[in-house]
């Protein structure tokens, strides 16, 4: 029964899971094309599979079956995971497309993500996000000014976060669709799905109001830090409340051996301050910045340098500063604001 | 409907509820995935250490099952043993899509997860399982735990390579000789 030995390593490594990105690609393409390879993939995941017993389960988030009774009533594909991109090609701009979102609401409250999924624009015509002057605690900052510099790097932000909306991944998805769903809630109802209009929309809206609490003033910053158009981005989003700081990596390769630190440069110190490596995963948590007071934070200035991996060995940047940027703040668009 | 509770269902009993489905009885689909929810989103949950990617998996995963319960053949697989591939392919092509994960980004609380599954209840043993953790039984030990911590964790040569501070040909070299002898030692 054993064709080769190399080939059923290769279907059992598969089912293990041991096999990078482009082996996995690759074996899939035998599955689909070879139905004796097919067959010694399949054994493999019976022989293994045994093993999900010795897993502890854990109950998922009760959206979720909503989710998929949604997605399966409308025809909604599964997409294939290799064939994204990572910075798909701009989409037009669509009319909010209800994608439906990766997380259940309580647990995207008490995570780190939320900073960001209120940073990004809605999937609707965005409303741009208007920068304000640094922190006052007015519910509502004035009008934007012509600071042409960092409006810019808001428009640049706002027009990324309208590209990565088109990955459908992960949070910002998740901000996207439940903003896009309940502002089209209130503006054209008609653009819903059937699927979607009954209750599963009560709960989104529930998800906003949750979001909004967690940050009722207008305390989120962000940075984006970035050369150009084609090289390696990094955008944080700062939440002053719970003083964490979320990084968000986008098109940064790894290089081997190397590895992104994170500074905080300040007047305030005399040399930068590491606030840790950045992950691999698309965003990093740096809980560090609660021990920087609020001014600190707002005035300093934020710097990624490559180092070997492991990070700088001295606790200072060893290796090119490959970017830096201050955070600006940005308000929270309006939910309940109509587009014109 | 969501909240509802698990029920402990047989194998046989989850062999009708897949072919139901298959048949597009939505109200077997409900029940299946109440049965099955927990177990699978432990399963990935454990692979992507993220909740935002472990529900979207999930969602993936079970609508593959709900269109494809069709394709569930009970004489090559169990039913949970057919689902639980279903999520971890998933799971595994976004663990890798997604880049590697760095060991020691992991958050210390993912640490502290044992490397040794939960103690089970005796019922719970399959003849399968039973055969199949003799065989891992006699395994060397450190081979043993690249084997499950692979299964368990997601975890590729390279992530394996750094945790057992061993190269990647040697981890390789090792995972090939544990499948194979696995595979002679249950001989099926």
């Amino acid at each position: 029964m054993i064709e080769s030995p190399d080939k059923e390593v290769l279907a059992a490594e598969y089912v293990l899971g041991t096999l990078g990105l482009a082996e996995r690609v690759q074996v899939q393409q035998m599955i689909a094309s070879d139905p004796v390879f097919a067959s010694i993939v399949r054994d493999w995941e019976r022989r293994l599979g045994e093993l999900n017993v010795l897993v502890t389960p854990v109950e998922p988030p009760p959206a979720i079956l909503e989710w998929i009774k949604a997605r399966h009533a409308s025809g909604d594909p599964i997409r294939d995971v290799f064939a994204e991109e990572p910075t798909p090609a701009p989409v037009a701009e669509p009319a909010p497309t209800i994608v439906p979102p990766a997380a259940e609401p309580a647990t995207i409250a008490s995570d780190a993500d939320v900073p960001l999924a209120a940073a990004v624009p809605p999937a609707v015509e965005s409303p741009p996000i208007e920068p304000a002057p640094p922190p006052r605690l007015q519910p509502v900052p004035p009008a934007p000014e012509g600071e042409t510099a960092s409006t810019a790097q808001i428009i640049a932000l706002s027009r990324r976060a309208r590209r990565w909306r088109g990955t459908a991944l992960a949070i910002t998805a998740l901000a996207a669709a439940f903003a896009g769903l309940v502002v089209v809630r209130e503006v054209q109802p008609d653009l819903m799905p059937d699927p979607l209009k009954p209750r599963v929309v009560e709960k989104q809206v529930e998800v906003i109001k949750t979001v909004e609490v967690a940050s009722p003033r207008p305390a989120q910053y962000v940075a984006v830090l970035q050369r150009d158009a084609a090289s390696p981005a990094f955008l944080l989003t700062f939440d002053l409340d719970k003083r964490t700081l979320t990084v968000r990596t986008v098109r940064a390769e790894r290089q081997p051996g190397k590895a992104y630190e994170l500074w905080l440069v300040s007047d305030r110190f005399r040399s930068p301050r590491s606030l840790g490596l950045i992950g691999n995963e698309e965003f990093t948590q740096r809980p560090q910045l609660a021990n920087y007071d609020a001014i600190t934070i707002n005035r300093a200035t934020y710097a990624v340098s490559l180092e070997p991996e492991g990070g700088s060995p001295t606790g200072a940047p060893t290796g090119p500063v490959l970017f830096s940027g201050k955070l600006l703040q940005v308000t929270p668009p309006t939910f309940a604001a109509p587009s014109p | 409907m969501a909240g509802a509770q698990s029920e402990v269902l047989t194998p046989a009993d989850l062999v009708e509820l897949i072919a139901a489905v298959a048949k597009g009885d939505d109200a077997a689909f409900d029940r299946l995935y109440a049965a099955t929810r927990a177990k699978l989103y432990g399963v990935v949950l454990r692979i992507l250490r993220r909740t935002d990617l472990a529900d979207e998996v999930m969602q993936d995963t079970y609508l593959r099952i709900w269109r494809n319960a069709g394709e569930f053949d009970p004489s090559r697989a169990t039913p949970i043993t057919w689902m639980v591939a279903i999520a971890r392919n998933r799971a595994l092509d976004v663990v890798r899509k997604k880049g590697e994960t760095s060991i020691e980004d992991e958050a210390p609380a993912t640490e502290a997860v044992s490397e040794e599954p939960t103690p089970l209840a005796r019922h719970e043993m399959t003849d399968q399982l039973r055969r199949l953790l003799a065989c891992l039984g006699d395994l060397e030990e450190e081979r043993r735990r690249l084997v499950l911590l692979a299964y368990y964790s997601g975890w590729s040569r390279e992530q394996l390579s750094e945790k057992f501070e061993t190269p990647v040909n040697t981890v390789k070299t090792w995972l090939r000789r544990s499948l194979l002898q696995i595979r002679e030692c249950l001989g099926s």
